[in-house]
């Protein structure tokens, strides 16, 4: 950890012998190695989830060679995880949010945080993935002339599963277009301007999802299009007797749905794992760099040789293309595709987990997607099952005598998610506006007046 | 007689009201080292961006290097063999030296796009480091001391930028270089050195230099002819003793400079 984090000289330095010994890497893992036993004697308990999946940050702060690094991270997110889930399908759930959305988020970052074009309507591109292969990968084909609501389900589909595969390419590929195509009429726009106008562009795409069930039935409209395929998971994976081997180990009965939790969490995984690899590549190359110029001095940059607009549209297209990829993975995940899913508060959510985890650092952004996705689909849902449990009993709230069953409704935690939310940012912004894990630009950036302040 | 590098041809731009450039015609050879002076306000930064493209000139035209300037965007015509520096320096403050002077190789980084960024290919990574390896000789070139290419530019000393400005532009391997004010804000001893400089751009890399200055002992001292410019109109043109003479020159400089010293009379005048 940076010297900033540590309250005083003497725990800094404590810190740092204890995390420059040898003997940090071992306590590491017995970290690991406990936090995973905690996990399997109650895997309902949010604590204990939440202290394993920090030993990932412990492994991210170890001063230690990247391919140590990577080696104790394979192990927490390629064994212990999927181990994890035989008994706590949940716990994959969770890893394949964190995915989905840290992919997003990555997205995102190169067009605001890399390029610092400010766009609101970000999730239209995940929308278009998502649509694509729910179109192609459900019988929507057989309904173009049915009302929505109307059809019937029918046994069979117009293309194979496997498909999804393809799709999944093709999703990329679409939704790099569509960001082209929504980008060029609106990069001649800056700051403000061009964030309102994306604001539109992205409900354009919701609201097109939510109309055009007529006059073809494309979308099936607010209904949403479902079911949509699942490609085929390889037979032995999907055997009695693999199923009746896992249900032994779990101790419940593993169905062929809990194999797809892996699987998806897996594929998640490994698109992550790709996005990352091409985020960071890219921010260093002429490429990256030239988004840089662009964000920190439009006129110099020009002056330098760069094409302002093909620069832009790339920053567009390449970070569309992450969204898209991952909306054809949600869809298929999901079985069911509706236009909520792509509202504007979603497009802001992602934002916020960019601006949290810190705007243009890749680490930064995936802990943002991370804490975001933890506290949206676990924390206030575990604080909310908490509350009905007591609401359920005879207790009596302390200090203030009432019983929980008259606890009204309305201050359940899981309403109040926005709320804590804005406070999350608010605090955020005051106390640390440079994000959990600043990249170290924009950390200098953030603190250029304070600087000039010092030296004066 | 071969055909001029540079050549603005009765380049008139008017922002609203204001002729800002009036009618000007300007030649520059190729290999040369001269000036466009003029009292501030005169014109001549806007020449520059009409120049460089980032204006466009209501009339008249510009070529440079055999094409026409006109319809190009500034980033076509950088990439035709012209690059800047700016008035008031515009690094790319929170990008470190190297970087900086990476993005002025931009136009020539071609081997490096974006898929062989993400594959990392051979070809990449040797144009990388390539460029890397130049841009550590311009440093050099332009006697910034070793190790300043991994400082951050922002905190870089004021004389120092200017340098790492002018290395910057000359990663773009110009033909043409275009200094606004490059001494401006330096102590004697950084301008003479930046002095030397200019001389060597020419003589050793072979640079055309083109300068905006105020800095008489800079313009005398260095240019082979200067442009004289005021209220947006050419009012000479010739080598530094001629341009000296001239009447008209005078006039411009000490009269506004007169004016000056009576509106600041007066305004002493007034608070006492």
């Amino acid at each position: 950890m940076t010297a900033s984090t540590a309250p005083s000289g003497l725990l800094h330095s404590l810190w740092h012998r204890l995390t420059h010994s040898p003997i940090w890497p071992v306590l590491v893992l017995l970290y690991i190695a406990g936090t995973t036993y905690l996990v399997t004697t109650a895997p309902r308990a949010l604590q204990w989830r939440v202290l394993f999946l920090a030993g990932l940050l412990f492994i991210y702060y170890m001063p230690q060679r990247p391919v140590i690094k990577l080696a104790y991270a394979g192990v927490v997110l390629g064994i212990l995880v999927p181990f994890l889930g035989i008994s706590n399908p949940f716990l994959l759930e969770i890893g394949f949010q964190i995915c989905v959305f840290a992919t997003l988020a990555l997205g995102l970052n190169i067009v605001v945080g890399f390029a610092g074009l400010l766009d609101l309507g970000y999730i239209a591109f995940y929308a278009v993935g998502a649509y694509l292969w729910a179109f192609y990968g459900s019988q929507q084909l057989y309904n173009l002339n049915s009302v929505a609501g109307a059809q019937q389900v029918r046994p069979d589909f117009p293309f194979d599963a496997n498909l999804f595969w393809l799709f999944l390419f093709l999703g990329i590929g679409v939704s790099a277009i569509t960001g082209i195509l929504l980008g060029t009429p609106v990069l001649r726009l800056r700051g403000d301007y061009l964030a309102i106008v994306t604001l539109g562009f992205g409900e354009v795409i919701r609201v097109l999802a939510n109309n055009l069930d007529k006059p073809i039935n494309l979308t099936n409209g607010p209904q949403g299009i479902t079911p949509i395929q699942r490609p085929e998971l390889p037979g032995f994976l999907t055997s009695p007797a693999m199923l009746e081997w896992l249900s032994g180990i779990a101790r419940r009965n593993v169905s062929v749905g809990d194999i797809y939790g892996f699987f998806f969490y897996g594929l998640a995984l490994v698109i992550l794992i790709v996005t990352i690899v091409v985020a960071k590549r890219l921010e260093d190359s002429k490429l990256g760099r030239a988004w840089t110029a662009i964000r920190e001095d439009e006129t110099a940059a020009i002056a330098m040789g760069i094409p302002l607009v093909r620069t832009k549209l790339a920053a567009f297209a390449i970070g569309a293309s992450f969204s898209g990829a991952m909306g054809v993975v949600f869809a298929a995940n999901r079985t069911f595709v509706s236009p909520e899913t792509f509202s504007l508060i979603a497009s802001i959510s992602v934002l916020v987990m960019v601006i949290l985890g810190g705007l243009g650092s890749i680490p930064g952004v995936i802990m943002g997607a991370a804490v975001v996705t933890l506290l949206n689909i676990d924390f206030l849902q575990t604080l909310s099952l908490e509350l009905s449990r007591l609401r359920q009993g005879t207790g009596v709230i302390p200090i203030l005598g009432i019983p929980w069953s008259q606890l009204p409704n309305q201050l359940d935690p899981a309403r109040y998610q926005r709320l804590v939310f804005g406070l999350i940012l608010i605090i955020m912004m005051i106390f640390r506006p440079e994000g959990i894990i600043p990249s170290q630009r924009r950390k200098m950036e953030m603190h250029e007046h304070e600087e000039a302040e010092a030296r004066a | 007689m071969s055909e001029p590098l540079l050549q603005l041809t009765r380049v008139t731009k008017r922002f609203g009201g204001l002729v800002a450039v009036n009618n000007v015609d300007f030649t520059l050879m190729s290999g040369r080292i001269e000036s466009i002076i003029g009292p501030n306000g005169a014109g001549k930064t806007t020449l520059f961006n009409i120049i460089t493209g980032i204006y466009k000139p209501d009339e008249g035209q510009v070529r440079f290097n055999g094409h026409s300037i006109g319809g190009r965007r500034p980033d076509q015509i950088t990439a035709l063999g012209m690059c800047r520096t700016f008035q008031n320096i515009r690094l790319f403050p929170n990008m470190s030296v190297m970087e900086n002077i990476l993005v002025g190789a931009h136009t020539q980084l071609r081997a490096s796009n974006a898929l062989g960024a993400v594959l990392r290919t051979k070809q990449f990574r040797e144009a990388e480091e390539q460029a890397r390896a130049e841009a550590r000789r311009l440093l050099r070139y332009v006697d910034l001391p070793p190790g300043t290419g991994d400082l951050i530019a922002r905190n870089l000393p004021y004389g120092q930028q200017r340098k790492v400005e002018i290395a910057r532009a000359l990663a773009a391997k110009p033909r043409l270089i275009l200094l606004d004010e490059p001494t401006a804000g330096m102590n004697p001893s950084e301008t003479e050195e930046a002095m030397r400089l200019f001389r060597r751009l020419r003589d050793d890399v072979g640079v055309t230099v083109l300068l905006i200055e105020h800095d008489m002992k800079v313009v005398m001292g260095i240019s082979e002819r200067i442009t004289v410019i005021d209220y947006g109109q050419k009012i000479a043109e010739g080598g530094p003793a001629e341009v000296r003479k001239n009447q008209r020159v005078i006039e411009a400089y000490l009269g506004r400079q007169a004016q000056l010293h009576d509106e600041r009379a007066a305004a002493v005048g007034g608070e006492a």
